[in-house]
Order: C-alpha cells, then structure tokens, then sequence
C-alpha cells in the first residue's frame, strides 16, 4: 500500500493547496515587505534627520558664541589677563553645550613679551568646577588654530581625542579676529562629543544602532568603540573589498541624505543605512538597522499566517484520512474477498457495509455476483459430471459394439479354403457400420457389410438389433434373399424411429467358391479376378432394410475362382473427402484395391484403411469399414 | 585643545619594571645575561607612536629575537616634539631609530652619532596636492601654501625647492591632515607610508591627487636607520651587534608573517592609545617593505647598507643648503656592526 487511495488523496489535496498558500505567503512576504522598507525608510530618515537637526543647532549656538567672543575682540583689544578670563566664564556660563574654550594668540600679539598666549578654561569631571590652564603646547600647528588662520573664516575642526582629559574625544570650532586686518589669534570653542555619543546610543531604532561619521568619514561615533577615531568607512571599506560601502562612504561625506542597502562589514548579512548630514561640522549622522531587524515584524507575521494555514492543511489532511478510512475500508475488505474469491472460496461474503451509495451498492453487487459465480460453477461441475459419466457409458457402448464384431484374426484358423479379414474405422465413438461373417452350415460362410443410417448411439442400437435379427433368421436351407425379405420385415416392424440400413448378405460355399447374395442398397462389392481386373459384381437391388416391411429381396451367384478376392465395403470410403473436397469416389477407391489385390487379406484391409485415412481430410468424416475374403489359391 | 601628557611615560616605568621582572624571572635569560655582563635592558627608541613602520623591532620582540642575539632590550615610543637623537645624548636611550639627514646635521653640531644600519634605503617622502589646484610642476608651488613639519623632516623638501628655485609659502603641518583635505594649505608634505594612505582613508580617491615623489626627483634621502652613541658602539659592542642582528631578523620575520605581525601592531596601537585601523598598518607595513628593498626598479640593496654615495648626496645637499657647515666624514657616522 505504497500509494494506496488515501496517500493519493492527501497529495491529490494536499500538494495543490501547499502551492497556494505558499503563494500567498510569497506574495504576502513581498508586500509585507515593501512597506517595512517603506516604513522603516520614513521612520529612520526622519529620526536621522531630527538628530541631524539637533545636533546643528547645537553646533551652531556654540559656534555663534566663538564667532561673537572673536567679533569683540576684534573690536577691543584688552589690556591684561582679566577680560579674557571673564569672557571665557561668560562662554561657558551661558552655553552648556560648551565643554572648554580658548583664547589663542599668535606669538607677541597679545604682549610682545610673550611668544604664545593661550588661556584654556574648561569644565571639570561631571560638570564640576571650571578649571584654568594655560595651553604650553606649540598650537600654533595644531587644526583648530591653523585651519581659521589659513582658511580666513571661523570653522570646525575635525574630531579629536583628548588623551589628557580621559579620552575624551572633542572638536572644536575656532573664529580667528584680527587687529586692522592682521591675523591675531583665534577662539576657540570645544564641544565634547561623548554627549553626542550618548544621545545617539540613546535613540530607538527599532533594531539597530546610529552614528557618526566625521568629514573624513573616520567613526565619530559607533557601537564599537575600537572603530571611534580608528576605522574610517573606507578603511572598513578597503579592508573587507566593499566597492558599495566605499560609495556611500563618498555621499555621506559628500553631505548627501539617502537610504542605501549594504552586506554587514562584520557579519556579511543585508544591512539599511540611512544617513543625513550635519551640516555646520560636515558629519554624517547615519542608522544602520540590519535587514532581519526590518523584518522582524513582517517574519513574525507571516509565521504565524504560515502556521495557521499549516494548521488548516493539517486538518485538512487529517480529514481526508478520515473520510478515506470510511471509503477504503470496505473497499479493502471487498479487494480482500476478491482475492479469496480468486483462491476459489465461493462462500466468502463481504459484511453489510450499510451504506445506500456507490459502495454499498458495490458490496451488494460483489455479493450477488459471487453467489451467482458459485452457482454457475456448480451447475458446470453438475455438468461435467454427467457428461463424464455419459461418456463412460458411451466407451462402454462401444467396447460392448466392438465386441459385437467378429474379433478372431484370423476368424477361422481351421478352415483352409478361404482367408477372411475386415477392419474397420469408426468416424465417432459409435459407428453405424458393422460387418460380420459366421457358418451357417458347415460349408457355406454368411457375410454381412451393413451401413445403419446415421451414427453414435443410435445407429449402433439400430445395428446391434440388426445384427441380432440377421444372425436368428439366417438358418440353414433358407437363401440370402429368404434371409433378408425376414430380417427386414421384423425391422421394419420394430423401426419407430425410421432408420434403416443398406446390407449386402452373402453366403460363401467355401468348398466351391461360389457366392449367393442379396442387397438392401448396398454398394456393390468388388471381385478381383484372376485376370487381374477388379469387377464390380452386379449387385440385386433391392431396397434399404427396415423401412419396408413387405419388400421382397433378389438374390444373384457369382464364383470366385482360386486366389480370387471378394471385397466389401461402406460408402464412408469411396464418399471420403480430401482437404480440397473431392470425393474419393468408385474409381478411386478400386484404384487403391487394384493396386493392393494380390496381397494377403489382412494387409489389403489395413492398407486400404490406411490409405483411405491418409487420402481424406479429417478422420470423422464417416465410418469406413473392409472386408476381404480370397478363395484360396488351388492345390 | 590640551596635549597629551606622558602617558608614555608612565607606561614605559611600566615597561620597564615588566622586562626587568621578565628577564630575572627566565633563568635561562638571566644566566645567558651574566655571561655578557648585561644586566639591564638596554632603549630602543622608535621615533613615533607605535606603528608599522616599526614592525620589524615590535617582531624581534615579539618573537624573542633580541633576547635569543643576547641583547635584552625595550621599545620606548615617541611623541611628537620629542627627539630620539637628543635622547641617546641624554643617556635615556641606548639606541634608536632616526633619519640620515637629521643624524648628519647632530652629527655636524658635534653629536658623537653613530649609524649602526640603515635600514630603509629609499625615501617615501611625497609632495600631494590636489589635482584640481593646477599645481601640475614644482614650478607651480610659487607662492602657494606648502604645509611642512618643522625641523628635520622638511630637509628634503627645502632641498627640492632650493634647487627648483621655487619659494612657496610654507606653512607649518601636524600630523593632522585636515588643512589640506580643506583647502587651507595647497601642498602638503606626506610620508607614502602614512599621510597619504590617510588621505586615501578618508575617502580621497587616488586619481585626485597628484604626487610629487622627493626620491624620484633625485632626493634619496633614505630615512629610518639605527643609531647609537659612539661611546655605546666602542664599549658595548656586542649588544649593537645583538641589537642590528635581531632587529634584521624581526624585519625579515615582518615583512613574511603580515598578519600576526598586524596583531601585535594593532596591540601595541591600542595599549598606547594609538587610533588607527588594520588596512592603514598593512598599506604601511608593505609601503615600508618596498622602502627596506631599496630604489624601486634597482637591485635590492644589502640589509641595513648605507654606501659613501648616498650619504655623500645627502651632507652635499644639506651643505649647499647651508644646514651644516662641514660634511662630516662617512666612516665616523657609519659604523656598522658586522664590519
């Protein structure tokens, strides 16, 4: 039961509707996510440009302040330490988003004594006292004094780190101001970009993370802190062969916003980023939120449509099994009474299956048929039992028929005038012809060739009887033609069913040869002669026995000389066909006697026969009996 | 805006302790450091913070090669200001790596300096600028802003622009660069090793820059090579042997294992508060491979060679510059170990 009816069904239902929900999960996985795309696009644009925004702003008010503090010391150039100290309090005090600032001069502008001049105040730890220092470095090579220097105009410079102050990584925006044009120093305002970096880590993304990259696109800020200052996106980009990552590297510090689909330089799975630019420091404020994180909830969705219609396939299935457990079952017991039925149990029956439907009716027809084939099989057995029986019988008809012949060969040993022998070939089991031949003195032989019309039972009735008739009424002192005038008046008497039998009677005088006979229809006997020829003796002609009660029979002599042969004969040999239908005929028949005449009776009888049945096309045509009789040769 | 104070300083007390402990710690060491009556480590200052211009010492040990040649030694970095030469003078330093053109100036200003290998034999210093400045010869510097390093560094520039004829305006430089990615300087002096694969970092594509090679221009002033005082080379001379024998030994063990040598690069970077990132050490670690192998397209020079031509180019150049008075005689300054 590899693919029995149930499983067929199952796959039969199962298989397509698998198709369809697996096609409606496909095109719900396409929509799904489209709009979480769409969604998470809108969300983190927007969210990465609000940060964007107010990180600008904050830039922004603490640039104002640096470009405000170098306006006024463009105008007034102070005498003495104190204003300057006053106005970097003042900075500090009024914007918190100022970690420290400076006033930097060029070497000898603020007092010709002095090479470099650059009070530094900033901020302690956790916003503690303001704390004083005087900057001993050379900064006069440094970014944030020698980018407003060289490039004329207050600006920002990239983030660095701080190591002195606990790395802490800062940038610093500077205004330069000058004295009737000349260069003298810059302020300086430093921002510290761990408040930055906390705000950031700060921000929902719904799965993933943001940062920053500088103008160099060096990591401002990044979940890993080895990245912050160290990696830039396009040393990440060179180091893992990220030909996609190099390119959005370039629009981000090109200023540019987007949304842009990358592999993961870690973990190599699908990743969004969606950057915006911060404007006034010329960073890029990106959201990195991995592909499954934006599908989380679209997968979480589809699993469990996925599981419900699994669940509704199961059930499915589970109600085909039923149902086809319902069908099958009878089904099966009916496939296993066939095959009872084949192994011949005829009174094997399926059980009720109960139902008015195509099966039920099945079960009742199965029944009904095996009840008729169990029948049928007995009336055939019956049948064959008695044709069996009949046919025993019959073979018994026919051994008691065959016993009715003459059997002796030779018949008279004893008797040296003569030799005798006859055959004959019967065309069903019960043949019509008979011959016989007894003394009926001592000298004078009765001969009998007879033909009893029809043949099998019948027709060997019919010939016992007459065999019996003609052996009471041939006595001695009565004549062929006596003999046979009485034979037939009492067969004719007896004859209900009208049958009757062509017969040659003769009485042979063994001592002289001569033959006396009568004919009731019979084909006329051949003589070979001691010429050679073969005669035809003409034969009386009288009418077949046993239909004519009051018919008178002739009788006509012949003699055989010594060496002479009589022969007899039914008309099953000269009506012999041959396969193309032509009869063998008179000619033909005396032909095969001619050929064969001055061989011993015996061989004449059986060489015939042979002949004849080799001549004609099937053996049943009809009864074919011979009898030869030779006067023996003189001396 | 405040500088960053010794941290190195701190950690090389640290250091310092950590070898001593070590070696005392191997017996096998210490009895080996008996023998040659070296009980302490001896300096080896490298000229910048950790990187891999300098892999080729962090591998010798690394890998123990200074303690298999018999020398036990310990790396100081540098920071930038301080000077290496100035150090072997104080006697705060045993060795240290520095430039042929700055040796021959101490050397002229009565330094007793002594190069024990040179071991880079081809400048990468470069000139870049943009190429949408115009600058397309050296001729076109005129009167622009060309960023400089100060002191020794700029030699070779100064030198490229003396016989040129050109006078820019030179402009100081930091490490930073910032001021060129900006626009402020319009030629700023890299290293092929360092500034300008930092330029390439920060997302400058090569075909934007075009780049004046000093070597190329006949300026071979090969850089990095070991040095110590005379009084070190005359009385310890089997530690300058040890410490020029395993130094090649950690080159050659660098320049073939580039990722575990990145490792212990990256490690030292981290441990020193150095930001950098493993594609910039690797461009450096090969960049300076090719500087150690010798004028590109010449015979690889011998190991740590230094030929009276190439040092005769240099004093002949910082003469006629007028940076030293005199040339100092080859065979004082070059004193190499196997000799």
């Amino acid at each position: 039961m590899a693919f029995s009816l149930r499983n067929k069904l199952i796959l039969a239902v199962s298989l397509p509707l698998l198709a369809v929900y697996l096609t409606v999960l496909a095109l719900e996985y396409r929509a799904g996510r489209a709009v979480a795309i769409a969604q998470m696009e809108r969300h983190l644009t927007a969210l990465t440009g609000k940060m964007a925004a107010e990180i600008d702003r904050d830039m922004a008010t603490a640039a104002q302040a640096a470009r405000s503090a170098a306006a006024t010391l463009t105008d007034f150039q102070p005498r003495g330490r104190e204003p300057i100290d006053a106005m970097e309090r003042s900075i500090l005090a009024t914007n918190s988003t100022i970690f420290g600032t400076a006033v930097a001069y060029e070497p000898g502008a603020f007092t010709t004594d002095r090479q470099r001049f650059a009070p530094y105040l900033h901020r302690g730890d956790a916003g503690g006292k303001l704390q004083g220092v005087e900057i001993r470095y050379d900064y006069t090579r440094w970014d944030w004094y020698l980018l407003p220097k060289l490039l004329g105009r207050p600006t920002w410079t990239d983030p660095y780190f701080d190591d002195g102050a606990g790395n802490i990584l800062m940038c610093t925006y500077a205004a330069p101001f000058y004295r009737q044009g000349k260069f003298q120093g810059v302020v300086g305002v430093d921002i510290d970009t761990a408040d930055i970096q906390r705000r950031l880590k700060a921000v929902d993304t719904h799965g993933g993370y943001c940062g920053l990259v500088s103008q160099t696109g060096t990591f401002v800020s990044h979940p890993n802190d080895h990245y912050i200052m160290g990696e830039s996106i396009f040393s990440l980009a060179a180091w893992h062969e990220l030909a996609a990552l190099d390119a959005v590297g370039r629009e981000m510090i090109a200023g540019k916003t987007g949304v842009r689909r990358l592999s993961d330089v870690e973990t190599g799975r699908p990743t969004w980023v969606v950057f915006a630019p911060v404007r006034s420091v010329q960073w890029s404020l990106y959201a990195v939120i991995p592909d499954e994180a934006v599908m989380a909830e679209v997968n979480r969705r589809l699993n469990r449509q996925a599981a419900w219609l699994l669940g509704g396939l199961a059930l499915i299935v589970a109600i085909i099994v039923a149902a086809s457990t319902w069908v099958s079952r009878p089904i099966a017991r009916l496939a296993a009474a066939a095959a009872q039925v084949a192994r011949g149990n005829l009174d094997v029956r399926v059980a009720d299956y109960g139902g008015h439907d195509e099966v039920g009716h099945f079960v009742t027809t199965f029944n009904q048929m095996v009840g008729d084939l169990r029948e049928n099989i007995e009336v055939r057995v019956r049948e064959t039992a008695a044709r069996q029986t009949m046919e025993r019988e019959l073979q018994i008809a026919r051994e008691i028929q065959t016993s009715l012949l003459p059997m002796a060969r030779p018949p008279f040993p004893h008797r040296s005038e003569f030799t005798l022998d006859a055959e004959t070939a019967p065309a069903k089991i019960m043949a019509g012809d008979f011959f016989d031949f007894w003394f009926v003195e001592d000298d004078v032989l009765a001969l009998v060739m007879a033909d009893v019309s029809g043949k099998g039972v019948p027709a060997a009735l019919f010939m016992a009887v007459g065999r019996t008739v003609l052996r009471n009424f041939s006595v001695p002192g009565q004549s062929p033609a006596q003999v046979l005038t009485v034979a037939n008046r009492v067969m004719a008497a007896q004859n209900e069913k009208n049958m009757f039998i062509t017969l040659f009677y003769g009485h042979y005088h063994v001592k002289t040869g001569e033959l006396v006979f009568a004919n009731g229809g019979h084909l006329p006997p051949y003589v070979a002669r001691q010429d050679g020829t073969l005669a035809v003796l003409d034969a009386p002609d009288g009418p077949l026995v046993g239909v004519i009660a009051d018919a008178e029979y002739g009788e006509r002599r012949t003699t055989l000389a010594p060496g002479e042969m009589l022969a007899l004969y039914t008309d099953g040999a000269t009506e012999a066909r041959n396969a193309d239908g032509l009869l063998l005929g008179d000619d033909g028949l005396r032909a095969m006697f001619a050929q064969l005449q001055s061989r011993p009776v015996d061989e004449v009888c059986q060489l015939v026969l042979e002949k004849i049945n080799g001549y004609r096309s099937s053996p049943e045509q009809d009864d074919v009996s011979i009898l030869a009789l030779r006067r023996a040769a003189a001396g | 805006m405040r500088r960053c104070i010794p941290t190195f300083a701190r950690l090389a007390a640290l250091l310092l302790v950590a070898s001593i402990v070590e070696v005392w710690a191997d017996p096998s060491v210490a009895a080996e450091m008996d023998a040659r009556h070296e009980t302490a480590p001896v300096v080896l200052q490298l000229h910048w913070y950790p990187q891999a211009q300098f892999a080729g010492y962090v591998m010798a040990e690394e890998k123990g090669f200074f303690r298999k040649a018999g020398v036990a030694v310990r790396l100081r970095w540098s920071v930038a200001g301080e000077r290496p030469f100035q150090r072997l003078v104080d006697g705060q330093a045993d060795f240290c790596i520095g430039w042929l053109s700055d040796a021959i100036r101490q050397r002229d200003a009565g330094q007793p300096l002594v190069n024990l290998a040179q071991v880079f034999q081809r400048s990468s210093a470069l000139l870049v600028t943009w190429r949408r400045s115009g600058i397309k010869t050296p001729e076109d510097m005129n009167g622009r802003r060309v960023g400089l390093w100060g002191g020794d560094n700029d030699v070779q520039v100064l030198a490229f622009f003396h016989r040129r004829h050109v006078q820019p305006i030179v402009v100081p430089q930091s490490a930073s660069i910032v001021p060129f990615l900006r626009g402020a300087v319009d030629v700023a002096s890299a290293m092929h090793y360092n500034e300008y694969h930092k330029l390439i970092e920060a997302g400058v594509s090569p075909d934007q820059l075009h780049v004046f090679s000093l070597a190329d221009d006949g300026l071979a002033f090969p850089e990095d090579g070991i040095y110590c005082t005379e009084s070190t080379r005359g009385d310890r001379s089997a530690a300058c042997l040890a410490l020029a024998t395993a130094s090649r030994q950690g080159w050659d063990y660098a320049l073939g294992h580039e990722t575990e040598t990145l490792d212990a690069i990256m490690r030292h970077c981290r441990a020193a508060n150095v930001h950098t990132n493993r594609n910039h050490q690797r461009w450096m670690l090969r960049s300076v491979a090719a500087a150690i192998r010798g004028p590109e397209g010449g015979k690889p020079a011998p190991w740590g060679s230094l030929s009276a031509d190439v040092y005769g180019g240099v004093a002949r150049m910082l003469l006629d510059e007028r940076m030293i008075r005199t040339i100092p005689p080859f065979e004082q300054l070059y004193q190499p170990v196997d000799r």
